[in-house]
């Protein structure tokens, strides 16, 4: 027995010798010329480092493909993406256990008050992403979309809005109307969120804080303390509070098989998830009274047109809401958060250059890459900006 | 030497103890007794810092743990339920009914059952169990039963009902094996006798075997109970993450202790007061002193059942 | 008696035989009796139905399980799968696998001296005056509560204090040793059972001959009991195997290989199942098949072993 053990134990041994030396990557030679601070190009090689990102999980099929061509290109460079929520990017990079930390959410100043230790993050935007709001009601039509305007979303989801066929949704929805009405027995709306701190929730949340009572009562984040039984006092608590899901796309999973779920997740799921699993995308009143769709081709640009020019310098603005006639209200960028100074001038030089990788319209921000999952790229004095806050990694 | 070797146990478990005593201190000292009492958690991310009687904390913070623990005491019950008539029935099976040839490869493949990894009972959960219950039985079960309360609700495939006979698959290899092993123990002639006497298997065993093992029977449940309170991974899996909830349905998702952990220590790490970190530290505390007590309680009555069952009383 | 007066007695015996009215009929003959008894005969068939059913159901799952990740696996077993890396476009499990055996192997280094030193000293020096007995039973009572303590709370501590105070990052080193104090107890207790199981006789004969007590432990005690040891080490690393929550928050993740201690994560086989569920972008289902197949071959062989080996060494 004992015998059986050892030649077992070889065996491994020699399994992990084999696959860990023949596996090694081409190590490229140190003499690498370093990329100059703020310039668009790329360098020819880099020194051999391992990079870790962790966080969004709407940016991370991006990073995925961001990291795959970058080190097919640079092939001594190890990246790991791992998609475990905004929020634990934002802990992790600011506890140094991973060098880019990627959020739709920019540290706040009540973080940084908290933690003056933020203060060396840079808050990169990478991509522009939206946020849909996807529902699977039967008898509508793939078609048709229907309508939600802020106050009936954040109606639904402190549950004042109990069924599909309530008057304030067909109200906004003439065309459905009939489907709608029809509905017998009434089908019940069944709400989901994020339960992991998700940078979709801050969004959403943003968005439904358009509405002053939400605003009051709930606020947003990249966690809120959904109404549950317990909060809501003005009517009676069906079972139809919201219901939490876990990741994204496990709340597009969850939600799908559940006739009369609501839910919100990003534009990235879309192919993927959210049309193979039957749910469809509903239209989102702007600030200008209209309904957009995220997939609309102009409406995440024409967001972009109406409020980038505001872009701090630091680059923390909200995009949601933006004025503009056909501007798509739920938009934002992603992050991804970095520290100022790195561990050594390598590290800074490799994370230089594969942000600028990313941001380049010819590089990761081709339309090839983005188009895959809906992103838009950053738009021109955007990019100069966060070209510009790349530049300061350093040693 | 081996000596101080001993104390390494000492050191590490007086030492976990002590970190989480410490990071939970501002919890403790700053929610005192509603902690337990309240079910309403709300870390209030979106808050600011503020300071209450020297503690950092968010405005509109409030942490209750009740939720977590009349969702936790649900779920481990429900698997109790399920786990302890099963698992009885196959040691009963395997010690009074099973000829030997039969008994000894089912036995070993019970025990097989303990040896699965956690994830792997969840990977399935999800992809067999979860399936199973939502197209199958618990619409079943919701047309049916749906007057009782808890059997009514909207359908939901992560649910009280699919963690709760996870987590039974999960314990009824420990409740069946120790019970199987108490049983074993009656004294031959006492059972022979009693056959002798005419009574059937049955009866023998009702009679007999269980009252003489019941010590130990009792403790193997136990045992199985504290298994299932800490159990995180195949929890968080079919258990959904609904926080707030009170399991009023079946098919709710839901968090206990260990999966509402497991889950959101990052999103805990955002907040910039700590409180969230705390609080998660003192509810993690609580699961420690809930299971310790639970096996201790377990190991005494196994022990127990080991040493003293002769003196149950065999009544015919 | 005489003779005459027991003629009489059997007689009125013969006679009390024919009549039929205001006797107890004897019991083969009573139809109460006889309906009792058959009654009693089908609740004991009823009885052996239930238990057969619940062998059943109880073995349901664990086919189900073992049928499904076997083919599956079987079915996504490809010389790249097992030789790749997880990194992107043409994934395969080869870090996870050394990710595993890395993690395995620096918990079983630094649990097996610790927990056999201190399972010789609970078994052979703790023999002495009060305070060593005090001190072993101590000693005794905290392994049994590190035993039954959520693996994710260890988690927790490890990431406190490892990952972060210490500033290991996420690193093999701290996994390792979070794993280590998860199979600490078991080891303990294994190695003191089998130390203790070594005949008194062979102890005394050695001590007439003059040994010192730690010529007896190196010499006679430690090689008797080492099957059993071995034992207890191959049935804690069965269960370290399969742990994935304290591994979550101290080992992290990561697409390539790292044979480093600190400051480089790694990935393991339990990941890639948690994370194919949790974020099903990220690996696709057959990795996870395969990474369950794996995990269930190597834990179930592991664990098999272990068992049948305890029982051996509890039946001696």
């Amino acid at each position: 027995m004992l015998a059986v053990y050892a030649i077992a134990l070889v065996i491994m041994g020699m399994y992990g010798y084999i696959v860990t030396t023949t596996a090694q990557p081409q190590y490229a030679s140190n003499n690498c010329i370093s990329v100059v601070p703020g310039s668009r190009s790329l360098p020819d090689c880099l020194p051999s480092i391992t990079l870790s990102e962790t966080g969004s999980a709407l940016m991370y099929p991006m990073f995925q493909l961001w990291a795959s061509h970058f080190t097919e290109k640079y092939p001594n460079i190890q990246i790991n993406t791992a998609n475990t929520g905004s929020g634990e990017g934002e802990s992790f990079v600011s506890k140094g256990l991973v060098q880019i930390g990627v959020s739709a959410a920019y540290f706040s100043d009540q973080q940084i008050l908290a933690n003056p230790n933020l203060q060396n993050f840079l808050n990169i935007p990478l991509a522009v992403t939206a946020t849909l709001v996807e529902y699977n009601v039967p008898n509508i039509p793939a078609t048709m979309h229907l309508n939600f305007t802020a106050k009936v979303l954040s109606d639904i989801y402190n549950t004042t809005i109990q069924y599909w066929n309530d008057k304030a949704i067909i109200a906004i929805n003439p065309g459905a109307a009939s489907i709608l009405g029809a509905e017998n027995p009434p089908v019940g709306i069944w709400p989901f969120y994020r339960s992991d701190a998700a940078a979709d929730t801050l969004l959403f949340t943003q968005y439904l804080s358009t509405v002053p009572d939400w605003n009051a009562s709930i606020g947003s984040g990249l966690t809120v303390h959904w109404p549950s039984c317990y909060s809501i006092e003005t009517h009676t608590c069906l079972s139809n509070i919201p219901q939490a899901a876990l990741g994204n796309p496990g709340i597009v999973i969850q939600a799908a098989p559940i006739v009369g779920s609501i839910s919100y997740v990003s534009v990235e799921a879309l192919d993927q998830w959210i049309l193979p699993l039957g749910l469809h995308a509903g239209r989102l009143q702007n600030q200008a009274g209209n309904f957009v769709n995220a997939t609309d081709g102009h409406s995440v640009q024409d967001t972009l047109n109406a409020l980038s020019g505001n872009t701090p310098p630091d680059e923390r603005i909200s995009l949601v809401n933006a004025p503009g006639t056909d501007s798509y209200p739920i938009v934002g960028y992603g992050y991804a958060l970095v520290n100022m100074q790195q561990l050594n001038p390598e590290f800074a030089n490799v994370i230089r250059t594969f942000l600028t990788y990313c941001i380049l319209p010819e590089d990761g921000s081709s339309p090839d890459y983005l188009n895959v999952y809906h992103f838009s790229p950053l738009p021109g004095p955007v990019l100069q900006l966060s070209l510009n806050q790349i530049a300061q990694i350093g040693p | 030497m081996t000596l101080v070797v001993a104390a390494g146990s000492i050191l590490f478990i007086i030492s976990a103890v002590a970190v989480l005593l410490f990071t939970a201190y501002p919890s403790i000292v700053s929610n005192e007794l509603g902690f337990f009492t309240s079910a309403n958690w709300n870390p209030s991310l979106s808050g600011t810092v503020e300071t209450v009687n020297g503690v950092h904390r968010l405005t509109g913070s409030s942490f209750g743990i009740l939720v977590f623990i009349a969702d936790t005491i649900a779920s481990s019950g429900i698997a109790v339920l399920l786990a302890v008539p099963a698992g009885l029935g196959v040691a009963i099976f395997l010690t009074e009914i099973a000829p030997r040839r039969i008994s000894a490869p089912i036995s070993f493949m019970v025990e097989m059952l303990a040896g699965i990894p956690s994830v792997v009972y969840g990977f399935w959960g999800l992809l067999v169990l979860g399936p199973y219950l939502f197209y199958t039985v618990e619409p079943y079960l919701s047309q049916h039963l749906g007057f009782i309360p808890i059997f009514s609700g909207p359908i939901s495939s992560p649910g009280l009902l699919s963690a709760g006979i996870i987590l039974a698959i999960m314990i009824i290899p420990i409740v069946a094996s120790i019970s199987q092993d108490m049983m074993a123990r009656t004294p031959k002639e006492t059972r022979e006798g009693a056959k002798a006497l005419g009574l059937t298997r049955w009866e023998v065993t009702r009679k007999i075997v269980l009252p003489y093992a019941k010590t130990g029977i009792v403790g193997s449940i136990v045992l199985g109970l504290g298994r299932a309170l800490g159990e995180t991974m195949a929890v968080a899996m079919l258990a959904g993450s609904g926080v707030q909830i009170l399991p009023k349905s079946l098919y709710y998702p839901f968090s206990t202790i260990a999966s509402y952990m497991l889950l959101n220590l990052g999103a805990a790490v955002t907040d910039p007061s700590g409180m969230e970190l705390s609080a998660i530290m003192e509810l993690g505390l609580v699961l420690l002193a809930i299971t310790v007590t639970v096996n201790i309680v377990a190991r005494l009555l196994i022990k127990q059942g080991f040493a003293s069952s002769s003196e149950n009383a065999v009544r015919v | 008696m005489s003779e005459k007066q027991m003629q009489i007695e059997s007689e009125r015996d013969a006679e009390n035989h024919d009549r039929t009215e205001g006797t107890r009929p004897l019991p083969w003959n009573d139809s109460r009796v006889l309906f009792r008894y058959k009654l009693r005969r089908i609740v004991d068939k009823i009885v052996v139905a239930v238990t057969i059913i619940a062998v059943a159901i109880v073995l349901y799952p664990l086919l189900d399980i073992l049928f499904m990740f076997f083919y599956r696996g079987a079915l996504a077993i490809s010389l790249p799968r097992l030789t790749e890396l997880t990194s992107n476009l043409q994934p395969g499990l080869a870090n996870a696998i050394v990710g595993t055996l890395l993690l395995v192997s620096i918990s079983t280094l630094v649990a097996v001296p610790l927990g056999v030193l201190g399972g010789i000293y609970l078994a052979e020096f703790s023999e002495g005056g009060k305070w060593s007995r005090t001190y072993a039973s101590t000693v005794r009572f905290l392994s049994d509560v590190l035993s039954g303590m959520p693996s994710i709370l260890l988690g927790y501590v490890g990431f406190l204090i490892l990952v972060i105070d210490f500033g290991w990052g996420f690193s093999p080193m701290a996994g390792g040793l979070i794993l280590a104090i998860l199979m600490l107890p078991y080891v303990i207790k294994t190695t003191e059972l089998s130390i203790r199981k070594v005949p008194l006789k062979l102890r005394e004969a050695a001590t007439a001959l003059g040994a010192t007590r730690t010529q007896l432990v190196n010499r006679m005690s430690f090689p008797l009991a080492l099957p059993g040891i071995l034992t207890g080490i191959i049935l804690s690393i069965s269960i370290s195997v399969g742990e994935t929550a304290p591994l979550i928050f101290t080992v992290g993740n990561s697409d390539y290989y790292s044979l480093c201690l600190i400051h480089c994560s790694t990935n393991f086989l339990t990941n890639i199942i948690w994370y194919f569920v949790y974020s099903p972008n990220s690996y696709g289902p057959n990795l996870a098949y395969l990474s369950a197949f794996l995990l269930i071959s190597f834990a179930l062989v592991l664990n098999i072993t272990a068992r049948i080996g305890l029982r051996r060494l509890s039946k001696i």
